[in-house]
């Protein structure tokens, strides 16, 4: 792959999507004045999104044969789903964008588009150079085709001529670790196998342009890691990535700019860090809508508890040296801690039926499930293995020592139960959280001091020999 | 939230700045191209560019094709020559034994009529099924999808040379000659009936992925297109009734079915009545005709075919956009 010079083979990828679809009118003239005047100028542009819309016809996947096409000819006008809306985006020469969305937001719609596997119902994509998708890690296999037999194929749907492939043949075999397997039907293959060879054809192929879904969302965690050093270095050789994902992780660790997909509507454009935040904003809103839904009708008549509400205070607040919390908090989930803050939850309960024995659990973590602390009341709020509480409304306050957390969102979800934990009564999933912003961009989950010291041992003796045979060697050739 | 949606201050991080000098950019932008095929890319010239661009790939595609047509099959490859064998083997008994004609090496001339018979139903079959049977590759990649069909097509040349080559042996076992003066007669035939092939290929494929009737459809429409073809039975027969019936001039009428020109053109030069003794030759008077009877009919077939291309790539392109919802 190294030795393969790029500027000569480039020369060799004769027959590529760049010179290949002719369209009529094509829009670069039009494109550069639209780029005039907002997105980015700077840098060559690789791909430009452009008033990207897809409708599609439910029904139409359903009347597969002729007569019911034939009984029902205007059916398909009416129902109608609005997967992408009036998309525009740019995405520069080089740079690693992210599309960030949650299930349901256009965003696979979005990156079929791009690949040109689906025909937008308006707009259209521009792409420079070779563009290649890797679509659930699939990359469009042949099941009756031999693995070498398919990585040459999707050398010749990529464009690339034959010797090219060749040239790259053993890496991508190596990355891949197929090689007893390279002469085995793709369709005896795991789907580990093949997420691999997926992988491997498309970031050595080198592509232009890579569309990747959901990029470490398959394979083990070495092969994650792999991927993530191939990644690395795939944008180190200035190539650029577009990587769809639902994970803020994956965006963040990857990406530099990002764009922020809703309902088929982009809503945010920007840095990666500024797109994380319109995209947890975006998440919550929608959480909302979903726990709004059924307010009254899915609680239970007869629980004994009812969870009414939570909010957060730090500790500041706690003290009551700041503004009343209630009266601050517009919403449950705004609270902004530094790392290391003390955070207090303060949930409302109602009890309607005192003779029945309930306990409270709390928990914290992170949008993505990840459980942080996970604590029952047992041996709190008085002691007992289950809280004695008269019938009506009472707040319970749970104080977390200092949370030595990164910058990320973090959810409380509350659960009353049985003493023993056998049964839940009532469960209120993500009823508040709170962000906390170190201000700076870092990886990873906890903010604990890290300090490091450098000792560079002597030289060994043995080092010291070699270094005088060398010298020795070189003697005789600076006597003249 | 929609005040968001324009980027306030998109900055590119600094180095892919400092790779990309401004001067570069306009000369950058120019090369910016649509993906995809767009709906209104029908020009037929530049759809035959675009699968001429991608030559690789077609070959490939052949190539795969054929190895995966045989791939779990014990007996491989040699199934290209096992089948038309048997298929001749069986026709003869039937038409020797149980229903004797009169027809002199009633064996060459099956095996004349069915190579290129052959050819228009497999391919057309192959084609009509091409992108139903590709979706794993369709839902996942971008390519000029025509390729498919066409490659489905060239994978059958290597069925129809095979069929060529028991041709030839056997005309070498009977020891009879074909006719090498219009041999290019011949030669034109294949000609045309790889442009029917890929015209309804092409069609039939785009169709195939909407409505899944096509291929039960076209299994019967084949069937009826041999019977009504001059594979097993004489062309004298069918012309001769018509001339009867109708007039001479209602002849013409015949050729309407594309595959009989082809057919005749085919067992006029390689099955050769002409190389008869005259008693023999009399059943075959209406198939002796001069080389522009042939040529003529030859033309009408190919109009036929190049208008199915040109009506079949149309509809290919404006369904192409919903293959990967379809399948």
């Amino acid at each position: 792959m190294s030795e393969m010079p790029s500027a000569a083979s480039s020369e060799h990828r004769s027959p590529g999507p760049a010179a290949a679809p002719l369209g009529r009118g094509a829009g670069p003239d039009r494109r550069a004045e639209e780029t005039g005047n907002g997105a980015v100028e700077d840098s060559a542009v690789a791909v430009s999104v452009i008033e990207l819309s897809k409708i599609f016809r439910l029904d139409a996947s359903g009347a597969k044969t002729a007569k019911e096409r034939l009984l029902h000819p205007s059916r398909g006008s009416n129902s109608k789903f609005t997967a992408l809306e009036q998309v525009s985006f740019d995405v520069v020469q080089g740079e690693t964008f992210g599309v960030l969305g949650h299930n349901g937001s256009g965003k696979s719609t979005l990156l079929k588009l791009m690949a040109g596997i689906m025909r937008p119902t308006a707009g259209r994509v521009l792409v420079r150079g070779r563009l290649a998708a890797l679509l659930e890690l699939g990359a469009g296999f042949h099941p009756d085709l031999t693995g070498r037999e398919n990585i040459y194929l999707n050398g010749s749907i990529l464009g690339l001529d034959r010797n090219y492939v060749r040239a790259a043949f053993n890496d991508i075999v190596d990355f891949a670790e197929l090689h007893q397997f390279i002469d085995v039907q793709v369709k005896h293959y795991s789907s580990g196998m093949r997420a691999r060879l997926g992988f491997s054809v498309a970031t050595h192929l080198e592509p232009d342009v890579l569309l990747i879904d959901e990029v470490l969302a398959v394979g083990d965690e070495t092969f994650r890691n792999k991927c993530m050093e191939r990644v690395h270095k795939f944008r180190s050789m200035g190539r650029t990535m577009i990587i769809v994902s639902h994970s803020a992780d994956t965006v963040r660790q990857l990406c530099s700019r990002a764009a922020v997909l809703d309902q088929g509507r982009l809503i945010h454009l920007g840095p990666a860090d500024d797109a994380i935040v319109a995209y947890r904003k975006a998440l919550n809103a929608r959480q909302q809508r979903l726990a709004d839904k059924p307010p009254g009708a899915a609680r239970p008549a007869k629980s004994p508890v009812v969870i009414e509400s939570a909010h957060l205070i730090d500790a500041i607040e706690a003290a009551g040296t700041s503004t009343p919390p209630r009266h601050r908090a517009t919403s449950n989930k705004d609270l902004v801690v530094k790392p290391g803050t003390p955070v207090t939850a303060v949930v409302t309960i109602s009890v309607h039926d005192a003779t029945v024995p309930v306990r409270l659990r709390i928990t914290l973590r992170t949008p993505e499930g990840l459980l942080l602390i996970n604590r029952a009341t047992s041996g709190l709020l008085g002691g007992g293995s289950s809280l004695d509480l008269p019938e009506g409304r009472h707040e319970a306050s749970f104080h977390f020592g200092p949370l030595p957390l990164r910058d990320g969102q973090y959810l409380i979800d509350i659960t009353a139960e049985t003493p023993d934990g056998g049964h839940q009564f009532a469960r209120r999933a993500g009823l508040a959280g709170f962000s906390v912003e170190a201000g700076g961009r870092g990886l990873g989950l906890l903010a604990v001091p890290v300090t490091a010291e450098l000792v560079t041992p002597k030289p060994t003796p043995r080092r010291r020999a070699d270094d005088r045979r060398e010298a020795g060697e070189r003697a005789p050739t600076s006597v003249p | 939230m929609t005040d968001t949606a324009r980027p306030t201050s998109p900055s590119p991080s600094t180095s892919t700045e400092s790779h990309f000098p401004a001067t570069a950019v306009d000369e950058d932008r120019s090369r910016l191209r649509p993906i995809g095929t767009l709906p209104d890319d029908t020009g037929i010239l530049s759809q035959m560019v675009r699968v001429w661009r991608y030559r690789d790939l077609l070959l490939n595609l052949t190539k795969r094709e054929v190895k995966s047509r045989h791939k779990n099959s014990a007996l491989g490859v040699a199934w290209n020559l096992l089948n038309p064998l048997l298929q001749m083997f069986i026709y003869t008994v039937v038409f020797t034994y149980f229903m004797p004609g009169r027809t002199p090496m009633f064996p060459l001339k099956l095996l004349s009529g069915m190579a290129i018979f052959g050819l228009f139903t497999t391919s057309v079959t192959a084609g009509a099924s091409s992108i139903v049977g590709n979706s794993a590759v369709v839902t996942k990649i971008w390519f000029p999808r025509e390729i498919l069909p066409v490659a489905a097509v060239a994978s059958n040349l290597v069925t129809f040379a095979s069929r060529v080559i028991i041709l030839v042996v056997a005309l070498i076992i009977y020891w009879h000659a074909p006719d090498w003066k219009d041999m290019w007669l011949a030669l034109f035939a294949v000609f045309v009936t790889l442009v029917l092939s890929v015209g309804f290929g092409v069609l039939l494929s785009a169709l195939n992925v909407f409505f899944r009737d096509v291929e039960h459809f076209l299994e019967l429409a084949l069937l009826a297109l041999f019977w009504f073809t001059p594979v097993v039975w004489n062309y004298s027969f069918l012309a001769s009734y018509v001339i009867d019936r109708f007039g001479p001039q209602w002849e013409r009428l015949i050729m309407l079915n594309p595959l009989i020109p082809v057919v005749t053109t085919f067992e006029r030069v390689l099955y050769n009545p002409t190389g008869f003794p005259p008693e023999q030759q009399q059943q075959f008077d209406l198939l002796i005709r001069p080389t522009e009877w042939y040529l003529q009919n030859l033309l009408v077939s190919l109009t036929v075919g190049v208008v199915a291309l040109v009506v079949g790539l149309r509809v290919f392109t404006r369904l192409e956009g919903s293959f990967a919802e379809q399948l």
